[in-house]
């Protein structure tokens, strides 16, 4: 079974096979979470959350071929309108910050220079949060994901030089934001 | 914040995106989770569950709009002046 291609396995789990649907699961479940849990900055959010996904992706297996679009981007799809939801549903309530979560410390002989840089990763972490939420997707893509930008135009539902635009404007904001920072 | 300075470390675009590279690494979810959702999926009774609210939903509109139908049916013939007067 775990020598089926993503079309195979998509065909067989469209007609309800839900071993060829686990198939597919084991190959995107941590893109997924990686991508979820970066979004909600909560481990266990990002586990209810992408359950929530697959679930939703099984259900809807029938229908999926029609649609034209990698199965991966539709999953990304699928987790970005959940995490939307979400965001909507617990807007007030307080989430754990992200950077709690993920920061790790690196091993340094030099604790000081590695409080400094884990410093700065936090303030950079933090404007990542503050951006608006397409930006936050567009960055999560590129760098936890490591996704081209052929790739993300497709998730994303852009042309690529749309996607090639926004993530120069995303970059250059994000450094704006740090020396605004900086200076405050 | 004091004692950063980002404008002399982030003088380019590849430096930057380095940067980000460094501090947005990918996680792995715990094994556990894996697990539990695999077996979960293979399983799939929560397939159907999910659906059910679906179907309740629709159950409870079909019945909304009949007794509606008979309520507005009722209502109009009882309002309407009588024909024995």
């Amino acid at each position: 079974m775990t020598e089926l291609t993503d079309s195979e396995a998509i065909m067989l789990a469209g007609q309800g096979d839900s071993q060829a649907f686990s198939v597919l699961y084991e190959r995107y479940v941590t893109r997924i979470y990686n991508y979820i849990y970066y979004r909600t900055g909560n481990p266990h959010e990002a586990e209810d959350l992408t359950s929530k996904v697959f679930f939703r992706a099984f259900n809807h297996m029938s229908s999926y071929h029609s649609r034209g679009v990698p199965f991966s981007a539709w999953l990304y799809r699928i987790a970005h309108n959940l995490v939307a939801n979400w965001h909507r549903d617990n807007s007030r309530r307080r989430e754990v910050p992200l950077e709690d979560n993920i920061l790790q410390t690196p091993h340094s002989e030099h604790p000081e220079s590695a409080a400094v840089l884990n410093q700065e990763n936090e303030a950079l972490i933090k404007i990542i949060r503050r951006m608006p939420s397409e930006r936050q997707q567009l960055i999560i893509l590129k760098f936890v994901e490591r996704l081209s930008n052929a790739e993300v135009a497709v998730i994303m539902g852009r042309s690529e030089g749309a996607i090639k635009s926004l993530y120069h404007r995303t970059l250059l904001a994000l450094r704006e934001q740090m020396d605004w920072d900086q200076e405050e | 914040m004091p004692g950063l300075n980002w404008k002399g470390k982030l003088n380019n675009v590849r430096e930057f995106e380095h940067r980000l590279q460094g501090v947005l690494n990918p996680v792995s979810p715990d094994q556990n989770f894996i697990d539990r959702l695999y077996v979960r999926l293979k399983s799939s009774p929560e397939v159907i569950l999910e659906r059910r609210p679906r179907l309740l939903a629709a159950a409870v509109i079909a019945f909304s709009l009949v007794v509606g139908g008979v309520l507005l049916i009722v209502f109009t013939r009882g309002g309407r002046p009588s024909s024995r007067l």
